[in-house]
């Protein structure tokens, strides 16, 4: 008992210690604290080799990721010194936008590169041919995209959409995925950097370890920037166990639902 | 060569004799589920084998289209009239003679959940993944509305009190050539067919999908939900598959909808100064 006692006090001591070792505000005594102010206990994202399909490609898909950093600005991943190639159309377009105008308050879909503090997810399609197909899943709007694996090209002539048409392969362990077929309503991130219909973009997902994956993205849109770059960011692999959960922004949505929509013309 | 004649005209007999047994699709508000709006593979391709996986299941992976509820529950599985109204609680009958078709969650892209299907495609994903088939997703054309369904087939069971959502929680497992897939834990918004027929969160289905040859998949379906039903249902749907090649298209509800943008809707936050006039700061 006395024993039990003498720990409770070294606790005790330890506690205020924590509290005051990890200072920063988005920290508490037992790590990283959410919007909420709870204290959110994440183990690290593990190392080691990443896991292999029975075919010997890369498995990306046996847990959920999410990006570090996500969504704010497409800038910040560019190499440092490095500056978005702008054109003054562009521009004037971004200074034109309204936080209200952002798709992502609409319900409307992330682009190809926007990704949010919520998890995706790839997914490996299995069928009697080889994997034909590869999904990548966004918790945020609950939305796919689709990733023709068979070797396909991309059609002469696409109707825009919010995802493109995309084609992949594997170059050794590296996924690349090749798109075209845009539409100009996606905004790369929150600041509203816009994209033309003359947006293609070639991605590079490489999974250097079990928890980190990196996504190098070359970006060639003449509509918009004056030259094409890359920007490249992270993901980190989500705890064992974590799944991809519902998210129906139509119905939380105070543009959507539940603002009180009325529908402007009633079915008859 | 005769031989082949004859074993296809048996077989072509054979399906013709199945096909007929399963309802014809219903018309109404929301389409016919195939041929209006979503190609079916032609007579030839769908009566030939069930395409199977490398270690030998089926391969469900589709396109399909239709499979479930689309206009009229009863209808569309194929009950007698009134067959469904006889085990549908008062309660339940009455709030749905009283739904509008304006008040349709899914006109305003929220999920159409279990079992319902629209005229558009959808598709059964098998993932791979380095621990074996853990999970299965389906992948309805209709994005937003339809969205990602998530079945776990790793073996684990439905959480003892699980939140209710649009799509439940759903596990899944092979029983011969049969999927089999068990869902609890679904909320109490959704229609489970266009003429409002509700349901509520005591809602339990078991799905039995099993794939008869290429062109052709049945959902053996059980509906239990003491809340609004007297008594267990039984309902068979049937889904055909979209002919070879032919690939899910990108449908944004949201950005179509008469209910939504398009529609021109009410900023009820004009007053507060959020919305849509708000200047950019």
């Amino acid at each position: 008992m006395r024993k039990l006692v003498t720990v409770v006090g070294i606790v005790a001591i330890v506690v205020p210690l924590l509290a005051q070792a990890q200072a920063p505000v988005d920290t508490g005594v037992l790590g990283r604290v959410d919007a909420l102010g709870q204290e959110v206990k994440r183990l690290p994202a593990p190392t080691g080799p990443p896991p292999r399909l029975a075919d010997g490609t890369i498995d990306l898909g046996d847990g959920i990721w999410v990006s570090r950093p996500f969504g704010a600005d497409i800038g910040m991943g560019l190499k440092s010194g490095d500056v978005l190639p702008l054109l003054p159309s562009a521009k004037a377009l971004m200074g034109s936008r309204k936080p209200a105008d952002d798709p992502m308050v609409w319900c409307l879909p992330l682009g190809v590169l926007r990704y949010s503090p919520y998890p995706f997810r790839f997914i490996q399609n299995y069928t009697h041919r080889k994997p034909t197909h590869m999904y990548i899943l966004s918790e945020l709007m609950r939305t796919y995209r689709q990733v023709f694996m068979d070797g396909r090209r991309h059609p002469p002539e696409l109707d825009p959409t919010w995802f493109g048409h995309s084609i992949g392969w594997y170059e050794n362990d590296t996924l690349v995925i090749d798109t075209v077929g845009f539409n100009d309503k996606g905004w790369f991130d929150r600041k509203g950097t816009p994209q033309t219909e003359r947006l293609h973009t070639i991605e590079r997902w490489r999974r250097v370890d079990v928890g980190h994956l990196v996504q190098e993205v070359t970006i060639d849109d003449p509509g918009a920037f004056s030259r094409p770059f890359t920007v490249t960011f992270q993901a980190e692999l989500s705890n064992p166990g974590d799944e991809l959960i519902e998210y129906v922004c139509n119905e939380n949505n105070q543009y959507g639902i539940a603002s009180g929509v009325t529908p402007a013309q009633p079915a008859k | 060569m005769k031989k082949l004649l004859t074993a296809l005209m048996i077989l072509g007999g054979l399906t013709l004799a199945l096909l007929a047994q399963v309802p014809a699709p219903t018309e109404g508000r929301f389409g016919k589920l195939g041929g209006e709006f979503t190609p079916l593979a032609p007579p030839e391709i769908a009566s030939g084998p069930v395409p199977r996986l490398h270690d030998g299941r089926p391969d469900l992976s589709g396109p399909w289209v239709g499979g479930g509820s689309n206009n009229d529950l009863e209808a569309d599985a194929g009950l007698k009239p009134g067959a469904l109204d006889a085990v549908l609680l008062p309660w339940a009958r009455k709030l749905r003679d009283s739904r509008k078709e304006q008040d349709e969650p899914y006109l305003y892209c929220t999920p159409m959940s279990v079992p319902r299907v629209n005229p558009y495609p959808w598709r059964f994903v098998q993932a791979y993944t380095a621990h074996g088939p853990t999970h299965i997703f389906v992948i309805h054309e209709n994005g937003d509305a339809g969205a990602n369904r998530q079945i776990f087939m790793d073996g684990r069971p439905h959480p003892e009190d699980p939140l209710p959502t649009w799509w439940g929680h759903s596990i899944g497992k092979w029983e011969g050539d049969t999927l089999v897939i068990d869902t609890v834990g679904y909320n109490d918004k959704f229609w489970i067919d266009g003429r409002g027929t509700p349901h509520t969160e005591q809602m339990h289905t078991i799905e039995r999908w099993t794939r008869i040859n290429y062109g052709t998949m049945t959902n053996d379906f059980t509906l239990d939900d003491p809340g609004a039903f007297s008594r267990p249902v039984q309902l068979k749907f049937v889904a055909r598959a979209v002919p070879p090649g032919h690939e899910l298209m990108e449908f944004i509800c949201t950005e179509n909808n008469q209910y939504g943008i398009a529609g021109g809707i009410t900023n009820v936050y004009g007053d507060k100064g959020y919305g849509l006039e708000t200047p950019a700061k």
